[in-house]
């Protein structure tokens, strides 16, 4: 299943299939030779090349941007398609990529920029606007995000990247309804679609249908185990409900299971201390904190219930101690959140 | 922590992980509960009251923010009257620093007397009633021990204290009292913090705010919106110790209660049964603060370690209306906060340890409330069988949240959620009437029975709109006891007393309090509902003095008078 950062692998296709070699020197036949056969750095290297040759008479700029777009390099890659555009400032298909590339660059804002730009010549594509969406998800636009995988999908409705985003926005929105509409439809076109399914689970549990989720969470756990690749999070969201459910018990080995599969994830290690805490473990519930604040020192959540743990482990200083970072970490996200998002 | 593995970008993890906890609630309902049946009487009871927000195209944030009601017997006639509190004129701009004022019969505050037919009549010009500020939140009780309720309107910049003359007029003694306070004062409760038999009076403040002109929202598209209190500091909550001599000494400092907060709504209970009682701060998006009653005088705010401060997920929220009562029925209070839409109402569960569970999600409250912003809210048994249910008025606090959530409303029903014997809530509202599908600007909240029927009804009031009767009309043959308690050596009302009813299905619990919900002041009559039983086995008071009382075999369908015995 396809994530935001895999979203690469998309733009790869467009590009291979417009993978005219335009460079008339020996080089440059093999520069194109290597982006045609994906040899991406070599292809790089020889695209930069091409063009000391015939500085900005060429398209290399523009191949060697696609090229470092698929080695995910893509400072250099925006760098490359800026030369590119100096000296080819009608090209709409090296604005489109930068626009790609200032979105896997977390700026949204110069994206959208550039897709419109791109736009006003010439009309994007179902994966334009899905990138278009997944920008406005970064500024927490969801309606605009929305909007827009809407347009990509009904321009290519079989895609189901856009349709899982679709659903997470919806999801993100509260509208849990078209939000499992979305997740069962992906499942549908692909029934091994773990995050899908994982994705339901979250929305049945929005809408208080617990069991129902439980089974979902369990299903996505289930289909992970065929695939190679292990995430951490049906287990999380499976044993975080669980301990909501008071049966923290049951929770227990399954967040176990996260945390062995994350051994990084703050969350993991918070949800199993949690669940330990509802027990009344608490020296494992301790241990799991004390991993969690390690690896998220910046959040106040796991200082609050490492507080009340050492309180219940009779550590009053130390619990103070905690508690005084909650409330300071609070004031201080607060103080943060209030400069930027003013309104109610 | 991280969210990369859902597959989307950073941008959405924090609101997903707001999703982490939620309900436990299975939508199979072992059965149909009893739904509620309320009707608007308003208008044929006579009430025409309509709140005066003033609203302006700066969007002060004082414009949304409501002012509340109150439910008492102020004549002593045995029926329950209300009052209203109201806004006042804002200009557009305000200057700051204004203290705004009741230039218009309009923006008065109102009295209403109930008749013997049950209909009310307005008799705030001859009570004297009518006020002079922007007032918010209203408390009663008799702070002189006289035997009429005493009234305390809290205001933005000046509340005010009236004494109750005890013949249908009430005297302005907030000057001589010491109790005007300062700043932007919003719910308000009386409380003898100090078991001395007088009744003490904690006030809470909002924050640091004034009418600065500063824009919210979306300028670019016109869309001005209420600032978000992120943007204000915080203010303590005022503590007037009550002196015995019509005065009253402002303690917040003595009494360790000047931590600053940004409190909405106020509740009391001795939650670790310790003979003191406590003191409950909803606070607007920090932490919540309760105030854990030393016994000497002073307090220490333990809402952190007690676990009832922030939700199940360690994350703050827009604390609102405020109740602390039993509702598991194991005799120790519990707590429930009304929030914003995508926070959902906060219940906390007693441990009976000095600590709380956060009970949102298993009690199934989560999953009804997650798209629901609430203000005054009260536990209350409207169908009479035994288990406390809740009454929550609502409404957004921006009146354009629809533009940017689409989902959201601004004006919002009523809710009403049946208690499934204290493990789970079960959303009645739409079963229980027609005002349950009717969209208003809520704020306060008073509940008590109206008409003496043995049921609890309910007044609602909205932001810069009109205010609702709601009487109680539930077809049930459950029966039920009021309980309306004199104190002799405690305060008069009785506030603080804990009462425990025995019948055979099993025990049930309540203090006497007039606090709760959201600026709104409620029923000192303790309401409880017997299902079948026709006698209550046992009555069991706890006097605040410490007076211990026990009443056998009392007839059920009454409202009993129950004096406090000398010993």
């Amino acid at each position: 299943m396809l994530n935001l950062k895999q979203s690469a692998s998309l733009i790869l296709a467009i590009l291979l299939s417009a993978a005219a070699a335009s460079a008339q020197t020996g080089i440059c036949d093999q520069a194109a030779t290597q982006f045609r056969d994906r040899r991406w750095p070599d292809a790089a290297e020889a695209y930069a090349n091409c063009d000391k040759g015939a500085p900005g008479q060429t398209d290399a700029l523009l191949y060697r941007g696609k090229a470092l777009v698929n080695q995910q390099k893509f400072p250099e890659a925006a760098a490359s398609l800026e030369s590119y555009l100096a000296t080819h400032p009608q090209s709409d298909d090296a604005v489109y990529l930068l626009g790609y590339v200032r979105f896997r660059q977390d700026q949204p804002k110069e994206s959208l920029a550039l897709f419109t730009q791109a736009a006003k010549r010439k009309a994007p594509a179902a994966d334009d606007l899905k990138i278009v969406a997944l920008d406005y998800v970064l500024l927490n636009d969801y309606t605009s995000a929305a909007r827009y995988l809407e347009q990509s999908l009904q321009m290519n409705p079989d895609d189901v990247e856009a349709r899982y985003h679709l659903g997470r926005v919806r999801y993100q929105q509260n509208q849990f309804d078209p939000a499992i509409a979305a997740f069962e439809e992906v499942l549908r076109q692909n029934p091994s679609d773990v995050k899908a399914e994982d994705n339901l689970g979250l929305c049945l549990e929005a809408k208080g249908r617990g069991d129902a989720a439980l089974a979902a969470y369990r299903k996505a756990i289930f289909m992970e185990s065929a695939s190679s690749f292990q995430s951490e999070q049906p287990y999380l969201n499976l044993g975080k409900l669980l301990t909501t459910m008071n049966r923290a018990a049951e929770a227990v080995p399954v967040l176990t299971q996260a945390a062995m599969i994350a051994p990084d994830s703050a969350t993991a290690h918070y949800e199993l201390g949690r669940a330990q805490f509802s027990l009344e473990r608490f020296e494992p519930a301790r241990a799991q904190l004390e991993k969690a604040v390690a690896l998220d020192p910046k959040n106040s959540s796991p200082h609050y219930l490492l507080g009340r743990i050492y309180q219940r482990l009779g550590k009053r200083e130390q619990a103070t101690q905690q508690f005084k970072l909650t409330e300071e970490l609070i004031r201080q996200q607060n103080a943060k959140s209030g400069g930027m998002a003013s309104s109610h | 922590m991280e969210c990369s593995q859902n597959g989307i970008g950073s941008a959405l993890c924090p609101a997903l992980l707001a999703l982490g906890a939620v309900l436990a609630a299975s939508a199979a309902a072992q059965s149909s509960p009893t739904p509620g049946r309320f009707t608007d009487a308003t208008e044929k009871l006579g009430i025409h009251f309509r709140q005066q927000a003033s609203p302006t195209s700066k969007k002060y944030l004082l414009e949304t923010m409501g002012s509340g009601v109150a439910l008492f017997d102020y004549d002593n006639d045995g029926r329950l009257d209300i009052f209203f509190a109201n806004g006042a004129r804002l200009d557009d701009p305000t200057p700051k620093g204004t203290i705004p004022k009741k230039d218009d019969a309009k923006y008065w505050n109102r009295l209403y007397h109930q008749k013997a037919d049950g209909t009310f009549e307005d008799v705030t010009q001859r009570a004297g009633l009518a006020g002079i500020g922007y007032s918010t939140g209203v408390a009663v009780g008799d702070y002189d021990n006289d035997g009429f309720e005493d009234l305390f309107v809290a205001g933005y910049g000046h509340s005010t204290l009236y004494h109750n003359n005890g013949d249908g007029t009430f005297t302005d003694v907030t000057s001589a009292a010491g109790v005007a306070g300062s700043g932007w004062m919003t719910s308000a409760a009386w409380v003898d913090y100090d078991n001395d038999g007088r009744l003490d009076l904690v006030v809470a403040r909002y924050m640091q705010w004034d009418f600065d002109d500063i824009y919210c929202g979306h300028r670019e598209e016109g869309l001005r919106s209420f600032c978000h209190p992120d943007l204000f500091k915080p203010e303590s909550v005022l503590l007037y110790h009550n002196d015995g001599n019509g005065k009253f000494s402002e303690v917040s400092h003595q009494a360790g209660v000047d931590k600053p907060g940004k409190g909405l709504g106020i509740a009391i209970a001795d939650y670790d049964h310790d003979g003191w009682m406590d003191i409950l701060v909803a606070n607007d998006s920090i932490p919540e603060y309760l105030f854990h009653n030393r016994g000497n005088g002073t307090f220490e705010e333990v809402g952190l370690p007690s676990g009832a401060a922030l939700d199940g997920n360690g994350t703050s929220f827009a604390g609102m209306g405020v109740d602390f009562e039993d509702y598991n029925n194991d005799g120790w209070p519990d707590i429930i906060i009304t929030d914003l839409a995508n926070q959902r109402y906060a219940l906390f569960t007693n441990l009976k340890d000095g600590t709380f569970d956060y009970a949102t999600p298993a009690t199934g409250l989560g999953a009804i409330s997650l798209l629901h912003s609430g203000w005054g809210v009260r536990f209350l048994d409207y169908d009479n069988d035994g288990w406390k249910d809740l009454f929550i008025v609502q409404s957004h606090v921006m009146d354009t949240i629809q533009v940017n959530e689409p989902n959201l409303r601004y004006r919002e029903p009523p809710l009403l959620l049946h208690n499934e014997q204290g493990k789970k809530f079960v959303d009645v509202s739409a079963d229980s009437g027609d005002v349950f599908h009717q969209q208003w600007a809520a704020r306060g909240l008073a509940i008590g029975d109206i008409n003496n029927d043995g049921t609890l009804d309910a007044v609602v009031t909205s932001n810069d709109g009109p205010a609702w009767i709601l009487l109680n009309q539930t077809s049930t043959t459950n029966h039920w006891i009021s309980l309306n308690l004199v104190g002799a050596k405690s305060n008069r009302d009785a506030i603080g007393a804990q009462i425990r009813i025995s019948i055979a299905s099993g025990d049930q619990f309540a203090t006497v309090s007039t606090s709760g919900s959201y600026q709104s002041s409620s029923d000192k009559r303790a309401h409880f509902g017997l299902g079948a039983a026709a006698m209550i086995r046992e009555i069991e008071v706890r006097w605040p003095s410490g007076v211990r009382q026990i009443l056998k075999d009392v007839k059920a369908d009454q409202i009993l008078t129950v004096t406090e015995p000398a010993k």
